[in-house]
């Protein structure tokens, strides 16, 4: 195998002093970016990237990669102890992730995300030191109804008819999809929904929605109780890793199908957050014990962590291979490719092997660096958690709104994020689920762009989801798991009366 | 949810009076992203749907999907098991959370004074208000939080938050 | 105003030591709006000037680059343009600054901003496959006819230049052609590569990379000239040795794409002096020019009164064609 050969080349390149100091600099900072829920990735990047001026490209894009890995991981540990993701992609984490924490199994519920997340990550890497050339170019069959067909499913799978009311499903997500036809319509040119209001040209921003339905939200539902943390205490003794280590391997199913999954995203591109909602859909759906979902069970936190970090990872390939960012993140990374003189395409991999092979070892390593330095912070955050509500509750606001203003500084964004915290706890209250909100915010423009191009190029016609066997067998997947709980329902049914038993009403 | 049993507090609003209202905010938001779509064709061209035709059907989803939460509000029987959604002191902790919050915007945003200020302002006044310290502890950490923020933001990120005049006098911009 | 900048500049240029003019200088850190996504061709045209003044010490205050692409770009525009008379904030972009206001419902104009300078202009080309039978544009234009109807070209936005260059092209070819719009031309580029169009007018710098992989091809140039001599960019060619679009039979002038930095509305006129005079010693930088070359691009610095002027030239041409095809708002 090439492959290997050109890796170990690659090692050489990424383990040097100087490189491994940066990659220590880009997860420090990778983590405090993603702690902060407004300030994602795709920000830190673009924050770093006038630093890389000066510098070798290898270097460059190591550092900013290794930032991206911390960002990942740091996003993850708000959203387990406060119940307020730090990063997009890890609003999936907070479900399970927050009762565990709740329960007193914080620890168990951070080593888990982390760990899953680092097979996640290297999963993705693994896949892509092996299928460089291979799944390159199967990313170029996506045209149009493909791409809408991956949304599609992604719904599909994380939707489907959950615990909630059905009618509050719709709802939930039918504003969510409003919401993001929001501004610019890419395909018309025109400005859509922004009745006569400036500050609604730029669309409603995903991130301000997520800090108010999560984090303003939040502390509202935890204010009614008493003036205290509902918030957990965490540490994390050497002890309890281990023992999480070793029950991790019980979980491999979801582990794999969850990185696989991750994979599937980030090559197609359907991006980390709608990855990590989808591989949440499925263990949810296919779990033996569907009923502790939502309650702390740690399916629910290895699931959406695992996909989420290998979805980041994968991404890469398409970013270099083909110049298709398959996250927000990677897109800011190629436009510092670009500027570091480097034009993304399949030549990348033959004119510039080093810089490519040096970034792809550079992900083993700099990934196990993170886990363990993302292992070192949690006494820091538990630390926090131990301070008085009076402060630490007025804090958090803080922070969540200086959030939202570094989405865009905008003022307009602060009272957004307002709205949206009254908003989640009215949902909450009422018991409206709010994850087919945020996902339908993530892919709803991109949905409706790739439906009503493949109109354009097909004459209007819906035969286009069905031109090929490939968009043909997603599409049609799609419909099976959105149709799976009816389906599941009436087999369970069939074979009920076959048996002769008697139904129960109200079944 | 979990209520305490204890029938100290007594009910301001019940489990149904939140649905209704639940399903009537829903019920304008859909209507009015209808409005909106409304202002483009929200058919179906030769080339496909026209710009207005998915925010119209998402709308309707909305309206469609409010109404039916209305009903299930009114017919239900469930609620009947938590009649209670807010309580009295529920209520009373809610607003004196909310209150400073909306301060803390109104001085950023409507007197623009800006994020730095308002902050101190806003920690200050839970910290002594629902915190009970003392003045000089409230000060300390209400100013330590403004010089944290400037120091990682301006400084150090180079992400300048909003400023307003008092910022100004000082020369910080 | 524009006039007496200009004439400001002028006295900056031509005095050895200015008397008569207080020299102004930015007092605080300075913003770079960008009106295009992050790593997009703004971006990048911002970052280069950022990199240009940062390497040179050409301002002593930092310089941060904030992206606001919302809307196309007008969410950054009427951010500039709410911070009137600020001279700390200046907005980069293309010709959308006065392209957007014609077609869509956006609160400002490109009369509300203080155009500095045009510093680099690119180009469109006509692309194909990489493996199209396709040689030259003689043969793009039978192609097209051939197909009766039915060749759909992809481009960058709506209602924005490449599909303004597909409408000429209608026009020059007698025929439709389909539009398909996506979001940027880096994904018309990957989409045209893996076949799933037939041709797009993307940018010498967005289609580069697969330029040089051989999955997509340019025909000709939208411009005059052809490109400046420079080094082989494939193995056979370089960006020089593309025809244009003229001289190939297809009767469309010149297209191109200006870059442009402005500040907003009623700035001082020491303030906008000090950034013509500094785009202007951008622009002769080595790392300037490395970055022109490397895009592809037409190093053409338009300021004051060439600027005032081309704009308008441009302006009205756009608004010709978006008058036919009843795409003006009202």
């Amino acid at each position: 195998m090439d492959n290997i050969g050109d890796l170990l080349h690659g090692f050489q390149v990424a383990l040097t002093g100087y490189h491994l100091t940066l990659m220590v600099v880009g997860v420090l900072f990778g983590i405090l970016v993603g702690v902060l829920p407004g300030l994602g990735a795709p920000n830190g990047v673009t924050l770093l990237i006038p630093l890389t001026f000066t510098m070798d490209p290898v270097s460059a894009i190591i550092l900013l990669a290794s930032m991206y890995w911390g960002a990942l991981f740091g996003g993850s540990t708000t959203s387990i102890l406060f119940n307020i993701p730090g990063e997009p992609s890890s609003v999936a984490t907070t479900f399970d992730g927050h009762p565990m924490a709740k329960q007193g199994r914080a620890t168990e519920a951070l080593s888990y995300a982390f760990l899953s997340a680092a097979f996640g990550a290297l999963f993705g890497v693994v896949v892509i030191t092996l299928l460089a050339g291979p799944a390159a170019s199967f990313a170029h069959k996506f045209s149009s109804p493909e791409y809408f067909a991956v949304y599609f499913l992604a719904f599909a799978c994380f939707v489907g008819l959950g615990g909630a009311s059905p009618f509050k499903t719709l709802v939930s997500a039918g504003m969510g999809f409003s919401l993001a036809s929001v501004g610019m319509d890419t395909i018309s040119g025109s400005l859509r929904l922004t009745y006569g209001l400036p500050d609604l040209i730029k669309g409603v921003s995903f991130l301000v929605a997520v800090i108010g339905l999560f984090g303003i939200g939040e502390l509202i539902a935890t204010m009614e109780e008493r003036l205290e943390f509902r918030g957990v205490r965490a540490r994390v003794s050497p002890r309890d890793v281990l023992k999480t280590i070793a029950a991790l391997p019980s979980y491999w199913v979801v582990l794999v199908r969850s990185s696989l999954v991750g994979c599937w995203m980030g090559i197609t591109p359907g991006g980390p957050t709608a990855a990590s909602f989808m591989s949440y859909g499925l263990a949810r759906r296919f779990a033996p014990r569907t009923g502790e979902f939502g309650k702390g069970a740690p399916e629910g936190v290895i699931a959406p962590e695992a996909a989420d970090h290998s979805a980041g990872t994968s991404a890469m390939l398409p970013m270099l291979a083909l110049g298709i960012p398959g996250s927000a993140t990677a897109a800011v990374m190629m436009g510092g490719l670009m500027i570091w003189g480097l034009h993304p395409g399949p030549m990348l991999f033959v004119d510039q092997k080093s810089f490519v092979w040096g970034l792809i070892a550079s992900m083993y390593v700099a990934n196990v660096v993170a886990v363990v330095l993302v292992l070192f912070t949690v006494p820091l955050f538990a630390a926090i958690l131990r301070i008085p509500f009076a402060i630490i509750a007025p804090m958090i606001v803080v922070v969540c709104f200086v959030s939202a203003w570094t989405v865009s500084s905008s003022p307009f964004d602060l009272w957004l994020a307002f709205m949206f915290g009254l908003i989640g706890y009215l949902f909450k209250k009422c018991n409206y689920p709010i994850a087919p909100m945020v996902l339908a915010m993530v892919i709803g423009d991109k949905a409706e762009d790739a439906f009503r191009q493949s109109m354009i190029i097909h004459g209007g016609s819906l035969g286009a989801f069905w031109s090929n066997w490939l968009c043909g067998t997603i599409m049609t997947l799609g419909f099976v798991l959105l149709l799976w709980p009816l389906l599941s329902s009436l087999m369970r049914r069939i074979s009920k009366a076959v048996v002769a038993r008697p139904l129960r009403a109200g079944d | 949810m979990e209520q305490q049993e204890t029938s100290a507090s007594r009910t301001l609003v019940t489990r149904r009076a939140l649905e209704l209202v639940a399903a009537l905010f829903a019920f304008a938001f859909g209507t009015t992203i209808i409005l909106g779509a409304l202002e483009y064709h929200v058919g179906w061209g030769d080339r496909g749907p026209e710009p207005g035709y998915f925010p119209f059907w998402m709308g309707l989803i909305v309206v469609v999907g409010s109404i039916g939460a209305l009903f299930e509000a009114l017919l239900s029987r469930r609620h009947a098991d938590a009649p209670v959604a807010i309580n009295a002191d529920q209520a009373r902790r809610i607003v004196t959370f909310l209150l400073p919050m909306v301060g803390f915007l109104a001085l950023a945003l409507v007197f623009k004074l800006g994020l730095y200020v308002a902050m101190v302002a806003y920690v200050l006044t839970v910290m002594l208000w629902q915190g009970r310290y003392r003045l000089p502890a409230a000060l300390a950490v209400s100013l330590g939080t403004a010089a944290a923020f400037y120091f990682m933001f301006e400084l150090w990120l180079h992400v300048p938050l909003m400023k307003g005049p008092i910022e100004a006098w000082f020369g910080l911009h | 105003m524009k006039r007496l900048a200009y004439l400001a500049a002028a006295a900056v240029a031509l005095l050895p030591a200015p008397v008569a003019l207080a020299e102004w200088k930015p007092s605080k850190a300075v913003e770079f709006v960008v009106t295009a996504g992050a790593g997009g061709g703004t971006d990048i045209f911002a970052r280069a000037v950022q990199a240009a003044v940062q390497k040179n010490n050409l301002m002593s205050q930092p310089i941060i680059v904030t992206i606001k692409g919302g809307g196309s770009g007008a969410e950054g525009y009427v951010y500039t343009k709410s911070a009137e008379g600020d001279p700390h904030k200046l907005v980069f972009g293309t010709h959308n600054m006065y392209v957007l206001p014609l077609a869509a419902k956006v609160a400002f104009t490109h009369r509300d901003l203080t155009p500095i300078a045009a510093m680099v202009f690119d180009e469109f080309m006509i692309w194909v496959k990489g493996d199209s039978p396709i040689k030259d544009a003689k043969g793009f234009v039978e192609a097209v006819k051939a197909k009766g109807g039915q060749w759909k070209m992809a481009g960058a936005q709506s209602k924005d230049s490449d599909e303004l260059i597909t409408k000429l092209l209608d026009k020059a070819i007698g025929t439709k052609i389909i539009y398909v719009p996506y979001k940027s031309g880096g994904e018309a580029d990957v989409q045209l590569s893996g076949g799933h169009l037939d041709s797009h007018v993307n940018n010498p710098a967005e289609s580069v990379g697969n330029w040089k992989a051989g999955k997509v091809r340019p025909l000709c140039v939208f411009n005059r000239e052809p490109l400046a001599a420079g080094p082989k960019v494939t193995e056979t060619q370089a960006w020089s040795d593309i025809p244009t679009c003229r001289s190939q039979g297809i009767a469309i002038d010149q297209f191109q794409q200006p870059r442009i930095a402005s500040l907003p509305g009623k700035v001082p006129a020491e303030a906008v002096a000090f950034y013509q005079d500094l785009l202007r010693k951008v622009a002769e930088t080595p790392e300037w020019k490395e970055y022109v070359a490397r895009t592809a691009q037409s190093g053409r610095v338009l300021i004051g009164g060439d600027l005032t002027k081309f704009i308008d030239g441009d302006y009205a041409r756009f608004q010709a064609v978006f008058k036919e095809e009843g795409w003006l708002v009202q």
